[in-house]
């Protein structure tokens, strides 16, 4: 009759890392082959990424009009968010945006694939902290960090440079919508000096000022960024309404780019030197 | 106005209509056309009225040919009754009979006081003083050919052309058609009209013209044109043995009554 | 003949006209004071409110004048002209061919490059459809032919427009269909009314002195021939009025409907149904309706951009179906 013998706690506990140990490995280990299925994601991904990292990017990265890292972003494959493609691709991490459908992250989990959500950020500390995130995801904390740095050291000279009178200013796009509370171009119009006349108005988000009403508050500066420039619709022939320019002394409406609008990140340090360059020139 | 029309030749839609028809008219004349179907009646009607332009030579007015005349000054003086007239919005009568004046009117004048005159002068006689403020679509079938008629006789016209106008009508309203047709000859203008009613044709007209296929079968005082021989061979129809003569075939045989002289209400 | 019909008619028209056309510049989301926004006007730094005045409300009224009294005098016109009460800008094919030769124009950018060209588009695209329409349906076409003509012309119109908006490179492009369907007088500037004018004045001017002839006209087309009327020139005349009018303000304000159909049938009883008579009255009333559908979507509650296509087409939608039942009685 065999007599039962009592493991030995320390080999137990040994066994019991040689079990793990595959697991732990992984989680050591930076993700070799990421891919990023939105442009926001795309955008702090080619900022952060170590070199071969990235196995592909979303085919909107392509695009000048609305992704700010467009260039780099040409040197890596494309995908369309597709789970055929996914599936080939082989990724071991998939960064993914707020606005992702949720039953699609649920399907690619099914698969197997790893899947990140990067919320949306409309102001510095949702930019801070996604940078952050997928800093650590990628493993590269310190890439992250040098990026933060820089953005508020660039924002904080704007900020010594400021005027000591804030104009008012309102962003004013095709329609009529106008960027108030927790948006972009409200984070950026603040730390460049000016008041945001939609958010004064209640704007929460992005909203419909009427023309009217826009007048009444008389705006010093009107900002605008219409997407695809250079087409010509109602909505973009509007923007040239002869009020909106006598209202603003006849100073033209400034173009600020797209791209620095559409996906929180450190791109916004450059749209806030652009705005605090729009002051008007005090003689 | 005294019309000459010399070997008119017509075609519509690829097909010869006019084969080579003269007509004439006199001042003061009621010339009655008559003939079967498809003879080209309405169409020798349609080329004196400036629907239709024939070569400039072959219709004379007075001797000069009545193309040179302008489209404002041929409305003037050539008024035409279509063969089935209406009004396409329901105006009143007053309204309808006053258009006639419109070729005296230029673009912006407003009628005159002659203008007026005519038209009141016009309603009396053709018994439609009553009836001006009546609309049209609610008129009987007799009360609005003599709307039509009025307002082509307020153009104060020297020819009048009329396509048939007592085709609808009952007997009565037919003898008061062709009787203010009358009046106008005896006011010095001439007539032309395109008649089936081979009665009504011997009785008003002064001369009748039988139109056969294009051409014109005969022509002149409506006894000499109603012959057996012509009738047989334009309308294929043949007078009774009974009947002795032609004269007594087509005579008018009934008149007006006395409730329905032209200056009493229906 | 009663003169003073028309004269008193007129008279009234043109009152309550000049008194909506005040109205509105008094109507907005923001109380203006206009008396003193229009002294304000005239001083070389304007005040914000008399740039709301004579930037933003004089223009929209501007626009919705001159649009409507375009959409009145054409329907009436084009209603003498082939005598059937259901021939309008919008039925006949004008209004939806010039959005398709404005939309052409402007998602291209042709209309950026030269002012006159967006007006232009429309004026050829209004053409060519009525042209279209009056081929199809024939010169003595009764209403069903014509309307099948008009409905034929305006789908295949409507589906390029779809077509070419959804093409455009412009992203906002796509949404835009129902501007130019519906119509809309918001957001017109000075500019957009000074783009259509040439062309409706030009439109207006062809059709003054046609009510003699469509006067005639009531009698038939042989009757009228023989009263002196050139028939032929007459139908150019008022087509290419309607191309140049209706196409240059749909070029700005998009199709709107009902319009051209509703006026003349409502004041022809009051002008003794004459043709002639009802071209003036009709530019009148064409004014008045627009001008007071246009305020009433400005009173509507602030946040709901209702087009005023949509409120022209909810009082026109029964209105015509009760033309058609009613237009059995008398149409011969």
């Amino acid at each position: 009759m065999p007599v039962p013998y009592k493991i030995p706690v320390h080999v137990l506990h040994f066994l019991l890392l040689l079990l793990l140990l595959p697991a732990q490995a992984s989680f050591a280990e930076p993700p070799a082959r990421v891919v990023s299925i939105n442009l926001c994601s795309d955008q702090l991904l080619l900022m952060l990424a170590r070199p071969g990292q990235i196995a592909s990017v979303s085919r909107l990265a392509l695009e000048p009009n609305s992704s700010h890292m467009a260039s780099e972003a040409g040197r890596y494959p494309v995908n369309d968010a597709k789970l055929e493609q996914l599936l080939l691709l082989e990724p071991d991490l998939i960064l993914a945006e707020g606005f992702t459908s949720p039953s699609f992250v649920r399907l690619l989990k099914h698969f197997g694939l790893r899947v990140e959500i990067v919320p949306n950020s409309f102001d510095l500390k949702g930019i801070r902290r996604n940078i952050r995130l997928v800093a650590t995801l990628l493993s590269n904390q310190s890439k992250g960090e040098a990026l933060i740095s820089e953005m508020d050291l660039r924002i904080q000279r704007v900020a010594d440079h400021l005027p000591a009178a804030r104009s008012k200013a309102v962003f004013y796009q095709p329609r009529g919508y106008t960027s108030g509370l927790d948006t972009l171009q409200d984070t950026a119009l603040n730390h460049a000096g000016w008041r945001n006349l939609s958010k004064e108005l209640g704007v929460n988000g992005y909203g419909n000022i009427e023309l009217e009403s826009l007048l009444v508050a008389a705006p010093d500066q009107l900002f605008s960024s219409a997407y695809a420039p250079g087409t010509h619709s109602v909505a973009q022939h509007r923007l040239s309404h002869p009020a909106l320019n006598r209202i603003t002394g006849d100073r033209p409406m400034i173009e600020i780019p797209y791209r620095y609008w559409i996906c929180g990140g450190p791109m916004i340090a450059d749209a806030i030197e652009i705005l605090a360059d729009s002051h008007p020139v005090t003689p | 106005m005294r019309l000459v029309g010399k070997d008119l030749h017509q075609h519509l839609g690829g097909q010869p209509i006019l084969k080579g028809v003269s007509i004439e008219l006199r001042e003061g004349e009621m010339l009655g056309l008559i003939g079967p179907n498809g003879a080209g009646k309405t169409t020798l009607l349609r080329l004196i009225a400036g629907i239709l332009t024939p070569p400039r030579e072959k219709l004379l007015a007075n001797g000069e040919p009545l193309a040179d005349l302008s489209q404002s000054e041929r409305g003037r003086k050539i008024a035409y009754l279509t063969q089935e007239g209406t009004a396409h919005w329901p105006i009143s009568v007053g309204r309808i009979v006053a258009l006639g004046r419109l070729p005296h009117l230029g673009t912006w004048q407003k009628p005159g006081e002659k203008d007026d005159h005519v038209i009141q002068r016009v309603l009396n006689q053709t018994g439609l003083s009553g009836l001006t403020d009546r609309s049209f679509p609610t008129l009987s079938g007799g009360e609005k050919a003599r709307v039509l008629l009025a307002r082509a006789l307020t153009i104060e016209p020297e020819i009048l052309l009329a396509d048939e106008p007592v085709a609808a009508l009952d007997p009565s309203h037919q003898l008061e058609m062709m009787d203010l047709l009358k009046m106008h000859c005896r006011q010095g203008g001439s007539v032309v009209v395109v008649l089936h009613d081979l009665r009504l044709a011997s009785h008003y007209c002064d001369r009748l013209q039988l139109l056969l296929d294009g051409k014109t079968l005969a022509t002149g005082d409506p006894k000499r044109v109603l012959t057996p021989g012509n009738l047989e061979q334009a309308y294929g129809i043949r007078i009774r043995e009974n009947n002795t003569s032609v004269a007594e075939a087509f005579a008018m045989t009934w008149e007006l009554g006395n409730s329905r002289q032209p200056d009493s209400e229906a | 003949m009663d003169i003073r019909g028309p004269l008193l008619l007129n008279l009234a028209l043109g009152f309550v006209l000049t008194g909506l056309f005040l109205f509105s510049l008094f109507v907005g989301s923001n109380p203006v004071p206009v008396l003193q926004a229009l002294m304000d006007s005239i001083n070389r730094d304007p005040s914000v409110i008399s740039l709301i005045l004579t930037e933003v409300r004089l223009p929209r009224a501007l626009i919705a004048l001159i649009t409507g009294a375009t959409l009145g005098v054409c329907g009436a016109a084009m209603q003498g002209l082939l005598r059937n009460p259901l021939a309008s800008p919008g039925l006949i094919g004008s209004a939806s061919g010039a959005a398709l030769g404005s939309v052409i124009v402007l998602y291209t950018g042709w209309s950026a490059v030269f002012w006159l060209a967006l007006p232009f588009g429309g004026m050829f695209g209004s053409l060519l459809a009525t042209l279209l329409v009056y081929l199809l349906a024939g010169r003595d076409s009764g209403s069903t032919t014509l309307i099948l003509a008009g409905v034929a012309i305006n789908t295949l119109a409507l589906s390029l427009i779809s077509l070419l908006l959804n093409l455009a490179p412009s992203p906002y492009a796509v949404k835009e269909m129902v501007l130019w369907m519906l119509g809309s007088i918001a957001h017109g500037s000075m500019q957009d009314f000074w783009v259509m004018l040439p062309g409706t004045l030009l439109g207006w001017f062809l059709l003054t002195g046609t009510g003699r002839a469509l006067d005639a006209l009531t009698l038939g087309e042989d009757t009228a021939t023989t009263m002196g009327i050139n028939l032929p020139r007459l139908r150019w005349r008022i087509f290419l009025a309607t191309a140049f009018a209706v196409g240059s303000a749909v070029s700005v304000t998009g199709a709107i409907g009902f319009v051209g159909l509703v006026v003349p049938h409502l004041l022809r009883p009051l002008v003794g149904f004459q043709p002639g008579r009802l071209l003036t009255a009709s530019a009148m009333g064409g004014a008045i309706l627009l001008l007071a559908a246009d305020i009433a979507v400005r009173l509507f509650p602030a946040g709901t951009e209702i087009k005023v296509g949509v409120l022209t087409s909810l009082v026109g939608a029964p209105f015509f179906l009760h033309l058609i039942l009613k237009s059995r009685r008398w149409q011969p």
